[in-house]
């Protein structure tokens, strides 16, 4: 590449002077410098040198690049490539070409140029070197062995940085420092300040700038594994989670969590569901964070979290389409689940404001691409660590090893890695494969059971869903894995009356899908909660009844202290009244032991529905900071075309004269111009009457309005074929 | 084994499908370091725990073999979680080591000194600790040879226990083998005890734990203190080692409540050792100022907490613990972890019944009604006394008539709560009632008779149904009861499960009221049992009346 190129006076220069491919080359370093498109090379030059612009470039590369930029940046110009190798070793010859790839610096002849931005964003003391010197350096460097003890040790202090020294006085220095200055080994920054100069310091440092070359990467290597083990200890996280979030939901749907003044999910909100739901506090901070991101909860009116119908809709796709859509949220989000709990500044909450990291993304990807360089490898996670920061020093630094710890360990609950190795599916998703084979992996689905004699039935793998729904609904989950644990209780079979199913139903449908006979005491539980359902009827007038036909229970109702505060009142025989809400009566009830229906006010029973609140509040998915997508090829093709048009417009704007012509000259033109994608200047006529020069790109052209790219206001504009004047093609 | 007999769920359970062809040889790979926690007919639970775990490194086994077995017989992914969970738990055992120094005495030794620098930091183990002799060795006072094995394991790093044991007073004790031989586990269990040093031997209700203990005794040949649960346990152990070994009369004593006999052999009820006098232990000498060379703990999942605390001060005495499962419902399973020892063996109920040791047994449970004037009575009743008043419906003495008259000639045990209860039916059925009020002298002419079959039924109260021994009951009829503990529910079957001699099913009759509490317990019964794989059943009542059921 660097070849092809010529020697430059300016970045402009070396631009222009580039192949299409190289400047594509750019574009997919840099896809900020596309939006908006810079109208010309030197638009373009400007833009690349732009501070904003460069930090980015800066953030994306390694502690060894950063060590040769930093080098090139203290060496005085021009910088030859000797004069750099010497100092950094031959490793720094990829940086190079890197940086040249990346328009940071560019070659004048034999030299090294960097661009003053670049040396801006270094910081005023690149590598803790000092200012230029300005004494020659065969005077000091003469100086310098013969120098007092004293200033010896004063030299010694300064080399390794900060090089500066606070001294009371410049203009008054103590007879060390007056020595040091006069022979131009410090120089005076301002009345209190004094500095070793650069070109000392490297001297002092052993012709080096740097104590400890960076140039060879951390390993991170930690044990072989296969594939397919990798693969199979994943899929079980990858059922897992997307369990847990369903548990999660439905405990929300049933129980809100309330929400912060400050925003987020207190800590006890945490806790009772990990409690109840058995779960890792960390695991469960992570995979509420999931469904926040993803749109599946959101904050309701202000004060409680709700699960959405978002989440219904996900519930409803498949294991691989319920993965993918977590995994990707995942990948992109900029919230960082690892710092929710106590810190400095108090509790910090989940799904609360206070976890964005804009840099996480960025991390993240790079983490797992280091997971896919070595996969099915795996990662020493602490060793990881010290690469990413080694990868992205500007980005990864203090934090590094927690931010890489969170991520690995989200990365397994995910089932994006598997023991520490990246799977095969987490691979295909990262590179953006559409087909992550993950069908073949996941378990298959059966459609039984084998209910026992301690009334629980096991599916010994993932029930089909629509057995798993009404499952769920008559028994209660007592254990998740590979297989489901469900029990039976009156309560659970209770449920499952309130939803509108009989006790024939039920049995039913148990006897359909067991494998294994009903046990005796089964069917009698069902039958007797039957029985006991509905003889104890809740209804509805201008407050809440109890309607019972079995005076015993009504007696032993009215009497339960359980049951006191609802205050109930015999009507009349059979008949008592509460003042209180018809559902928390049936509630207090069911707490109570009694089995209470609902009726309406025809004394029909009505079903009632559990765990299905759902928030009415659209979800917001919270900021995704995302680096530049890659730009296509496509993009990229017309940005060139545009700018060099647009270089040369603007480079032979004068000696390129608009030729009037008739309307159909003027047509003719534009669709040639179409035709062959060439850009074109045109004279056009203003509302108010004046006439302007344009330079823009057709696009397409009908009924007399012409469609084109305009290069000064950058955006595509509609002229009115009658207002153009002329048309030329820009060469 | 992608079709493996294991399912391991993420909460540590284990499945496993006893129909499958693999289910044997994993159950018994598993059983080394996993607690059986129910066994109903299809598929059992096992739970991983720390405990477990640190037992099967005590019994030699490491993380890498447990691990082996279950990605061996899974049929799913094992959870990634769970493997480095094992890996680190049972990593954790062993890495301290307490061990006898020609030198500097009791020493806590590590192969990884940071372990023990983070021990030693504790506040709790600081003061029992002596000098420092290097990096890996510290001394540690004699005295606290317990306590610092208790408190090690509350922070997760359980010690092994290698300081060796004084052998105490020399007594010559043989196994008497006289028509009888002891069955091959008794022997392995006794053998597995003897080899580990001290620990725990678990074996379900009726297996013979006494003639492991007897065993026990053989090997150490030293005088001996058996601790058990009360007096009329006491008698039977001292009239099973009578029987079964070489010991005569004059060398066994006991020493409870009425009696003080210091021998050779002494057998000591848990409630004279806990029992204070001016706010001292009285009897707390018994243990330590004689030089046992064995000491046994009958049901240990019983033990007060104050004997533990004795215990952590007699270390160095070889421990023997003699229960039916480790599961203590106070928690303190770690006690009895780290000061008798871990578990050295154990075999599956449902394997010694299949080798015919224990009767098998059918479970039914009988609904009754209540009359129309009980159930207002009991809607009406204070929450304290509506049990009481559902149990005791004068239905049930009905049907206990109609059972116990349906099992003529069988041994019929009717057992219940309530005295007045008894009373009644001892009446009405024409047989006598043993409660707690009952003597010992005429309990035991009582119980002689019943061994004997000159008595075919007797009514007693829950308090003689702990540690009593009735050999040839085959029926039970449970008249009245809660579902108490779980060890309580276990204890109670494993009085009729004593083996039959022409091996018939023994039965186990729970009378329940209908609609009440009662139903709940029956409930609670019914999982238990059904947990532990026994066949359960409800009948009505009225169907029993009328003759029109199948019993």
């Amino acid at each position: 590449m660097s070849a092809t190129l010529r020697p430059a006076r300016s970045l402009a220069d070396e631009l222009r002077a580039r192949s299409d491919e190289n400047l594509r080359e750019l574009f997919l370093l840099r896809p900020d410098l596309l939006s908006p498109l810079p109208t010309d090379i030197t638009a373009l030059a400007a833009r690349a040198s732009a501070a904003p612009s460069i930090a980015r470039v800066l953030d994306g590369l390694t502690t060894w690049e950063i060590q040769v930029l930093e080098t090139i940046a203290v060496l005085s110009e021009p910088v030859s490539m000797e004069a750099l190798l010497a100092i950094t070793g031959d490793n720094a010859i990829a940086p190079v070409v890197k940086f040249r790839a990346l328009a940071l610096i560019y070659m004048d002849e034999e030299h090294i140029r960097i661009l003053n931005s670049v040396r801006e964003s270094l910081g005023p003391e690149p590598a803790g070197l000092g200012p230029v010197g300005f004494g020659a350096k065969d005077r000091w460097l003469k100086k310098i062995d013969a120098a007092p003890p004293a200033a010896q040790a004063m030299l010694e202090k300064l080399t390794w940085g900060p090089p500066r020294g606070t001294v009371s006085d410049t203009k008054k220095p103590t007879s060390t420092i007056s020595w040091l200055m006069e022979n131009q080994l410090l120089v005076p920054i301002d009345g209190q300040t004094v500095a070793l100069p650069r070109e000392v310091g490297i001297y002092l440092r052993g012709n080096k700038v740097h104590r400890e070359r960076f140039d060879i990467p951390p390993d991170f290597v930690g044990k072989e594994l296969a594939l397919e083990d990798v693969d199979s200890a994943a899929i079980g996280a990858v059922l897992e989670i997307l369990h847990h979030i369903e548990e999660l939901l439905h405990f929300w749907a049933g129980e809100p969590a309330a929400a912060l003044r400050s925003g987020g999910i207190g800590v006890r909100e945490i806790k009772r569901a990990s409690d109840e739901l058995s779960l890792d506090e960390k695991y469960l901070v992570f995979i509420a964070e999931l469904a926040f991101i993803s749109g599946f909860l959101v904050l309701h009116n202000d004060e409680e979290f709700l699960p959405t119908t978002g989440f219904d809709l996900w519930r409803n796709k498949t294991l691989e389409e319920r993965w993918v859509e977590l995994a990707t949220n995942w990948l992109s989000t900029s919230r960082v689940a690892g710092l929710v709990g106590k810190s400095e500044r108090g509790y910090i909450a989940p799904l609360g404001p206070e976890i964005d990291r804009s840099a996480i993304a960025h991390i993240r990807r790079v983490t797992l691409e280091l997971y896919a360089q070595i996969s099915p490898t795996t990662v020493d996670v602490a060793a990881l660590a010290e690469r990413v920061k080694w990868e992205r020093p500007r980005r990864a630094f203090g934090n590094h090893h927690d931010y890489v710890h969170w991520i690995a360990r989200e990365a397994q609950w995910l089932g994006f890695s598997g023991r520490n190795a990246l799977t095969s599916f987490g691979q295909a998703l990262l590179t953006g494969n559409a087909d992550l084979g993950m069908q073949k992996l996941l378990p298959k689905e059966i459609d039984y059971i084998m209910i026992q004699g301690d009334n629980t039935a096991i599916a010994p793998g993932p029930l089909q869903l629509d057995l798993a729904r009404e499952m769920s609904l008559i028994a209660n989950i007592e254990s998740k894995g590979g297989a489901t644990v469900y029990r039976l209780t009156d309560h659970s079979i209770r449920r499952a009356l309130d939803n509108g199913r009989s006790s024939d139903d039920i049995k039913t449908f148990l006897g359909k899908i067991s494998k294994t006979p009903l046990p005796q005491p089964l069917e009698y539980m069902i039958a007797d909660v039957g029985k006991r359902y509905g003889k104890l009827r809740v209804g509805i007038s201008f407050s809440s009844y109890i309607r019972c036909e079995d005076q015993s229970l009504v007696a032993q109702i009215l009497v339960d202290k359980k049951l006191s505060h609802l205050q109930f009142r015999q009507l009349s025989k059979g008949v008592l009244m509460t003042e209180g809400d018809t559902h928390e009566a049936i509630d207090a009830l069911v707490e109570a032991g009694y089995f209470p229906a609902l009726e309406d006010r025809d004394g029909a029973l009505v079903a009632r529905k559990h765990d299905r609140a759902r928030a009415k509040t659209k979800a917001r998915p919270p900021r995704i900071s995302v680096d530049y997508a890659r730009p296509s090829d496509d993009l990229i093709g017309a940005a060139l075309r545009a700018l060099r048009a647009g270089d040369k417009a603007a480079s032979h704007r004068k000696s390129a004269p608009i030729t009037t012509g008739t309307p159909s000259e003027t047509m003719g033109t534009l669709t040639l111009a179409i035709k062959s994608k060439a850009t074109v200047t045109i004279g056009y006529a203003d509302t108010d009457g004046g006439l302007s020069e344009r330079i823009i790109e057709p696009i397409h052209l009908l009924g007399g309005i012409l469609m084109a790219y305009d290069h000064g206001s950058d955006e595509v504009l509609r002229f009115a074929v009658s207002r153009i004047s002329g048309v030329a093609i820009v060469e | 084994m992608a079709d493996g007999p294991l399912i391991v769920q993420s909460d540590k359970t284990l499945l496993l499908e006893i129909d499958h062809g693999a289910a044997d040889d994993c159950r018994r790979a598993i059983a080394a370091f996993a607690e059986l926690e129910r066994s109903p007919e299809h598929i059992h639970t096992y739970r991983l725990t720390s405990l477990g775990l640190w037992n099967a490194r005590a019994a030699g086994l490491d993380a890498e073999s447990v691990i082996d077995v279950l990605l061996r017989y899974s049929r799913y992914a094992v959870p990634h979680a769970i493997l480095i969970d094992i890996a680190e738990t049972m990593a954790r055992y062993g890495r301290l080591r307490l061990e006898t120094h020609p030198v500097h005495g009791l020493i806590l030794t590590t192969t990884d000194s940071a372990v023990l620098e983070e021990v030693i930091r504790a506040k709790k183990v600081q003061p029992m600790l002596g000098k420092r002799i290097d990096s890996e060795t510290i001394q540690v006072f004699p005295s606290e040879r317990g306590r610092l094995k208790q408190s090690l394991l509350k922070l997760g790093w359980p010690a092994e226990d290698m300081a060796g044991y004084v052998d105490g007073q020399a007594h010559p004790i043989e196994l008497a083998e006289n028509g009888w031989t002891l069955r091959p586990y008794q022997r392995l269990a006794a053998e597995g005890f003897w080899h580990g040093g001290s620990g725990v031997v678990v074996l379900p209700c009726g297996a013979g734990k006494t003639l492991v203990g007897a065993a026990a005794m053989s090997l150490a040949q030293a005088t001996t203190l058996i601790l058990v649960t009360n007096t009329v346990a006491a008698r039977q152990w001292r009239n099973e080692l009578l029987k079964r070994t070489s010991l005569t009369e004059d060398e066994i004593g006991e020493y409870s409540g009425s009696r003080k006999e210091i021998r050779a052999v002494t057998i000591a009820t848990y409630q004279v050792l806990t029992t204070k006098r001016g706010g001292v232990y009285a009897h707390l000498d018994l243990v330590d100022q004689h030089d046992w060379g064995l000491i046994i703990y009958d049901e240990v999942h019983l033990l007060p907490a104050p004997i533990f605390r004795f215990t952590a001060d007699i270390q160095s005495r070889r421990r023997l613990g003699l229960t039916a499962t480790l599961v203590r419902e106070d928690g303190l399973e770690g006690e009895v972890f780290s000061l008798i020892g871990p578990k050295r063996y154990d075999v599956p109920w449902k394997e010694i019944e299949a080798q015919g040791y224990i009767a098998p047994a059918e479970c039914i449970e009988v609904r009754v009604n209540l009359t129309d004037a009980e159930r207002l009575a009991y809607a009406t009743a204070e929450p304290e006394h509506k049990y009481r008043t559902c149990a005791t419906t004068r239905t049930k003495g009905a049907i206990a008539k109609l059972l116990v008259e349906k099992h003529q000639g069988e041994q019929i045990l009717v057992i219940g709560q309530y005295l007045d209860q008894l009373g009644t039916l001892s009446t009405e059925l024409g047989i006598p009632v043993i409660t707690g009020d009952t003597p010992i002298k005429e309990r035991e002419e009582l119980f002689q008779g019943f061994r004997e079959g000159e008595i075919n039924a007797l009514v007693v109260s829950k308090v003689a149904n702990f540690s009593i021994d009735l050999p040839e009951a085959t029926i039970a009829i449970q008249v009245s009861g809660a579902f108490g503990s779980r060890q309580e529910e276990a204890q109670r079957l494993g009085r009729i499960l004593r083996p039959k001699a022409d091996g018939r099913t023994a039965r186990f009759y729970t009378l329940v009221a209908r609609d009440t509490v009662d139903q709940d317990f029956a409930q609670n019964r019914q999982r238990f049992l059904a947990e532990q794989g026994y066949s359960y059943r409800i009948v009505d009542a009225d169907d029993i009346l009328i003759g029109d059921v199948e019993l």
